[in-house]
């Protein structure tokens, strides 16, 4: 992690989608928060789109299996930038379900329940890949209070 | 993530602490259904220890739900959330779905 903080700022975690790596990025964007001055409720939010993100990442793009991937977080006055990138299958966005949040249990369907976690606790989220190259990126942005 | 067991006469408490996410949340639902296996449908999870729950987590608590209120069996009560939990339920609207009580006790006194 790179050691800057304020506006400006740009702090990078590398991993594999192996154990414990959600704990080791948890911790990261924790750190990034901190350094930043986010409040609790936003250092969660954040938390809780890079986990549905890398999880994703894990679960579709790398099917399960180890790969690399790399997490950037830029602060840049009053908004926060957060990108994931993969060299996995990649997700594509036409394909993403759409969960059905409905009171009767009996409707529920919780398919893309991350996604819509990763929308509702950012301002704007989109996904991209680069045919040829492999490398996928999910960008997603945080107006700051 | 940790979970431990209190069985009752009348229902179960779940006390789980630490992180649920994608790793952590088939122990957690493992530990759910050992419960439903012994014909208890009356369950209690105390959320007090847990900082952090992820789509997997909340998939598991409503997947139990569901089990337990297809027949009419029992309820899945939650208690002791964190604000930051509490607004993660109320951010896709499972606060809707789940009786959530202060504490462990309040939710069993409701069985």
């Amino acid at each position: 992690m790179n050691n800057l903080s304020g506006a400006g700022a740009v702090y990078i975690w590398e991993g594999k989608t192996k154990k414990g790596f959600l704990g080791e990025l948890f911790t990261f964007v924790k750190g990034v928060g901190s350094a930043l001055k986010l409040d609790d409720k936003e250092i969660y939010e954040v938390q809780m789109a890079v986990g549905e993100a890398a999880a994703n990442c894990q679960e579709h793009s790398y099917q399960g299996k180890r790969g690399k991937i790399q997490v950037k977080i830029e602060c840049d006055k009053d908004e926060l930038k957060v990108q994931l990138t993969d060299w996995g299958k990649g997700l594509k966005e036409e394909n993403l379900p759409v969960p059905h949040i409905v009171k009767d249990l009996r409707e529920l369907d919780l398919e893309g329940l991350g996604v819509m976690m990763m929308r509702k606790a950012m301002d704007e989220v989109t996904f991209s890949s680069k045919k040829g190259e492999g490398e996928n990126k999910v960008t997603m942005k945080k107006k700051l209070h | 993530m940790e979970t431990t067991e209190k069985v009752y006469k009348r229902y179960t408490i779940l006390r789980v602490s630490g992180r649920i996410d994608a790793e952590t949340a088939p122990s957690l639902e493992k530990q759910i259904n050992k419960v439903f296996s012994k014909g208890q449908y009356h369950l209690v999870v105390d959320l007090g220890g847990v900082d952090y729950i992820s789509s997997a987590g909340l998939r598991v608590l409503v997947s139990a739900l569901k089990k337990v209120r297809r027949y009419n069996r029992g309820d899945v009560r939650l208690a002791a959330l964190s604000a930051r939990l509490k607004e993660a339920f109320q951010l896709v609207g499972f606060n809707k779905l789940f009786q959530i009580f202060g504490d462990a006790e309040d939710a069993a006194g409701s069985f």
